[in-house]
């Protein structure tokens, strides 16, 4: 409802614009907005959705620009072809820049582009198919398919249809399954692993469409500019792409659009008081005044007003519905996992020494330990958080200690965490959709087959809620249930129990039963000795990074070694 | 010390917490038990001015806080160590015990000492980060923390989540001994079992209400409340493992 509002809204203001003003200067301010809001749009793809910034987004806009101008001019390309061949050009640009340098964290994207940017300016300056300092000239009017764009209103509508595109791409990545990886990876890169999303991949395809789409910006601007040189996009002209989407709002693509429109509107709005001293200082002012009053950006704004305007009550407290077992049904044949000498140091901490065990297929095993004694180290390492210094790690008799941990859940490894990873920008359901990120299916399908998850753990009423409205122990069924979508023929349990009072528990037991009963192995890590001794086939005992004992719960309990490092006195008085 | 009376308070639109009255008196450890989502934490993030109280008077010493900002109330002599512990990871012990002085000026040295004579093996640890530290010792550390303030009342929110139950037993001696060397303790605890078997006094918290209030010792006699928070009648440790197996074999068929 709130987007087909805001689609018809926007459509609207699109189409009457051009009635309700005189002239051809606003005409002409409506067509620079647009070929400005076409690029802010896809850069809120990339600073909003993938959260990378990139500094020199107007590198692109150079692209474009030369691509339209000089293929325009000195070759006689159609201007329409010229624009899709200088979207092209950077998008492959952006891949060449972005595919290595990706892999390593932080603010790489911004000074890569940046830098990228630079060379550009220099390209253009320096060379002479650009037309140096001087530039190109003479670039036609925009046409389509041969038909040349005789008046500014026909070309005003062109752009805005070109702006309307983008944010159509824009809202079908929102609501797809690459939006949701988009927003998982922002509120949990960890957990998002866990789920089966490949950071880097998503992340890339948004640089790379972004790219794109401020090459059609360039493109756009200097068809109506008529003429490109190496000053047209400067790196006021990136600063004016990253205020306009702060300014715009960062949830949607809509805040590209709204601040595109801010960003120009205020300043044509100063350029008519003639105080060329203050623009500067205004334009400033306001930006900072837009941040404090609406944190959320302005198109945030706008959809909190329409939020408040249509809302509903309150949600309902959530309390545990009976779990369904039928919700599910079985996984198939559950897996094997056998880890052979892993270690794992840090710094002078020998996290992990010289593990070897067996965890049988079917089996419930479990992992327990002092604190400290590697037990989640284990587990990251089963999962390829963290690499192995030696040994090796083998599900269903295949290596798998070389792949990184989103391969690992696509295999059916799903995990819970010890302290909880939740994508608080969702709904529960949707986090629990997260889980089926590895199956590529109609949302429909997905979005049945987290309810089922959710059914199965009891937690049918909150789907519509954010994670954090929640109670501690409700949030780990979320992420069982997460794990769970995934289909998960092995299933690892960080201290799922924490938390949890004792009728809670108890419960939980259960629930861990009726996981293994879908046929999936079930690894887990627990401190409470009830429900270890209770439910685990096996047990495998960790101390300082080693294995301390290995066998059935009885056994394991009996022995001295175990008792003195661990249980304690009144475990042992009570067996 | 501190009284809460007919407190209501909650996220957003909708109260968690209804018309919630109990008392602290000083020298005391005050448990409250319940189960998730009951509003235990809730009710200490009111306490601490961190939710918002919509109606209701909440005292400190006899006067009004309920519509004081948090570094106000922690100014007052109200310190918490939230749930799961929140410790400033990558700084060191010591980092994180002045961190915890923050709100209150002077004789950091002192204080420090004190700390570290109440919990010897943060002192041997103070130049290693918090991350690093095991379990326990980050629960410790966590205490220590809120201790720097020198609060007259010491909120714990969890104390004995994710320890090993060596650790849990370890944890709660140490808060009895908060209250010999002369603090006031409210714990709110999952583990019902440990929480009761060290304080004076207990309240039990159900979908946002207080139902019961009694000496500790007279909740863990209470079938009611075994039933619900203590795993329920004969509920050794044992009793709990023997039923959990049994459905292990109703459930999975085996053994």
């Amino acid at each position: 409802m709130k987007r087909r509002a805001a689609l018809a809204a926007f459509v609207l203001l699109v189409l009457a614009y051009p009635l309700m003003v005189r002239g051809s200067y606003p005409l002409s301010v409506g067509i620079i907005t647009g070929a400005l809001a076409a690029g802010t749009v896809g850069f809120v793809l990339l600073l909003g959705y993938a959260h990378q910034l990139a500094l020199g987004q107007a590198g692109f806009c150079m692209v474009g620009g030369y691509a339209s101008a000089i293929l325009c001019v000195q070759h006689k390309w159609d201007p329409l072809a010229a624009l899709i061949a200088g979207a092209a050009a950077a998008m492959a640009l952006a891949w060449m820049i972005a595919a290595p340098i990706l892999k390593l964290r932080g603010f790489v994207l911004a000074m890569a582009s940046l830098a990228l940017h630079l060379i550009l300016v220099v390209v253009a300056f320096e060379t002479a198919f650009t037309g140096g300092a001087l530039g190109t000239y003479g670039v036609p009017k925009f046409a389509l398919f041969g038909l040349p764009l005789a008046s500014d209103l026909a070309y005003y509508y062109v752009v805005w249809a070109i702006v309307l595109a983008f944010v159509l791409i824009g809202l079908a990545i929102d609501g797809s399954r690459i939006g949701r990886a988009l927003k998982a990876i922002a509120a949990s890169e960890t957990a998002a692993l866990s789920a089966g999303i490949d950071i880097r991949r998503y992340k890339l395809l948004m640089f790379v469409l972004s790219a794109g789409m401020a090459s059609v910006c360039g493109s756009l601007a200097v068809h109506y500019l008529r003429a490109m040189d190496p000053n047209v996009f400067g790196f006021a002209f990136s600063l004016n792409f990253i205020t306009a989407v702060i300014v715009g709002g960062l949830e949607t693509v809509w805040g590209g659009v709204v601040g595109a429109v801010l960003v120009t509107g205020v300043r044509e709005m100063l350029r008519g008081l003639s105080l060329p001293l203050w623009e500067g200082v205004i334009m400033g002012a306001l930006t900072v005044v837009v941040l404090i009053a609406f944190r959320r950006g302005f198109a945030g704004f706008l959809g909190a007003l329409y939020e408040r305007w249509t809302s509903r009550d309150a949600p309902p407290r959530v309390s545990i519905a009976e779990p369904d077992n039928a919700a599910l049904a079985s996984h198939g044949k559950p897996a094997a996992l056998e880890l052979a000498g892993v270690s794992r140091s840090f710094g002078n901490l020998r996290a992990v020494n010289n593990a070897s065990f067996h965890v049988a297929a079917g089996s419930i095993t479990a992992l327990i330990g002092p604190n400290g004694a590697g037990k989640t180290t284990l587990f990251n390492l089963i999962c390829g958080y963290q690499p192995l210094d030696s040994g090796s790690v083998s599900y269903e008799n295949r290596r798998i200690d070389t792949l990184l941990p989103d391969d690992i859940a696509e295999l059916g490894i799903g995990r819970t965490f010890q302290n909880l990873q939740l994508f608080d920008n969702m709904s529960v359901l949707e986090n629990v959709m997260c889980g089926r990120h590895r199956f590529v299916e109609r949302e429909a399908a997905s979005r049945s087959r987290a309810r089922a998850a959710l059914a199965f753990v009891g937690l049918r009423d909150a789907e519509r809620l954010p994670p954090s409205a929640l109670a501690f122990g409700h949030q780990r069924l979320v992420e069982m249930a997460r794990a769970l979508a995934l289909e998960p023929r092995l299933l690892l349990l960080d201290e799922p129990a924490s938390g949890l009072n004792d009728a809670e528990t108890e419960r939980l037991a259960e629930l861990v039963l009726r996981i293994a009963a879908l046929g999936v192995t079930v690894l887990l890590v627990e401190h409470d000795m009830r429900l270890v001794m209770g439910l685990a086939d096996h047990v495998i005992v960790m101390h300082h990074g080693e294995k301390l004992a290995d066998g059935a719960p009885d056994d394991v309990r009996r022995e001295q070694a175990v008792i003195d490092a661990y249980l304690g006195i009144e475990e042992h008085a009570a067996a | 010390m501190l009284q809460l009376e007919r407190v209501t308070s909650g996220y957003g639109r909708s109260p968690v917490l209804h018309e919630v009255s109990l008392e602290v008196r000083a020298g005391e450890i005050v448990a409250l038990i319940g189960a998730n989502g009951a509003g235990k934490s809730t009710l200490l993030n009111t306490v601490m001015g961190l939710v918002r109280r919509a109606r209701g008077s909440i005292r400190f010493e006899g006067r009004e806080i309920g519509a004081a900002a948090t570094p106000a109330i922690v100014r007052a002599g109200l310190a918490q160590v939230p749930e799961r512990r929140q410790l400033f990871g990558t700084m060191s012990v010591e980092e994180n015990l002045r961190m915890g002085a923050y709100a209150r000026h002077g004789r950091i040295a002192e204080r420090l000492a004190a700390q570290y004579a109440l919990f010897p093996i943060l002192a041997e640890r103070r130049r290693q980060a918090a991350e690093t530290l095991s379990g326990g010792e980050q629960q410790m550390l966590a205490i220590a923390r809120a201790n720097m303030a020198e609060p007259r009342l010491l909120l714990l929110d969890e104390p004995s989540l994710g320890l090993a139950p060596l650790l849990v037993a370890r944890i709660m001696r140490e808060i009895a001994r908060l209250r010999a060397a002369g603090g006031t303790v409210l714990v709110v605890e999952q583990n019902a079992r440990a929480a009761l078997g060290i304080a004076d006094r207990a309240y039990v918290i159900e979908n946002g209400r207080i139902t019961r209030g009694a000496a500790a010792g007279e909740l863990l006699a209470d079938t009611v409340v075994q039933a619900a928070y203590l795993g329920g009648e004969g509920a050794s440790s044992r009793a709990v493992e023997a039923r959990i197996r049994a459905r292990r074999t109703a459930v999975l068929g085996r053994r």
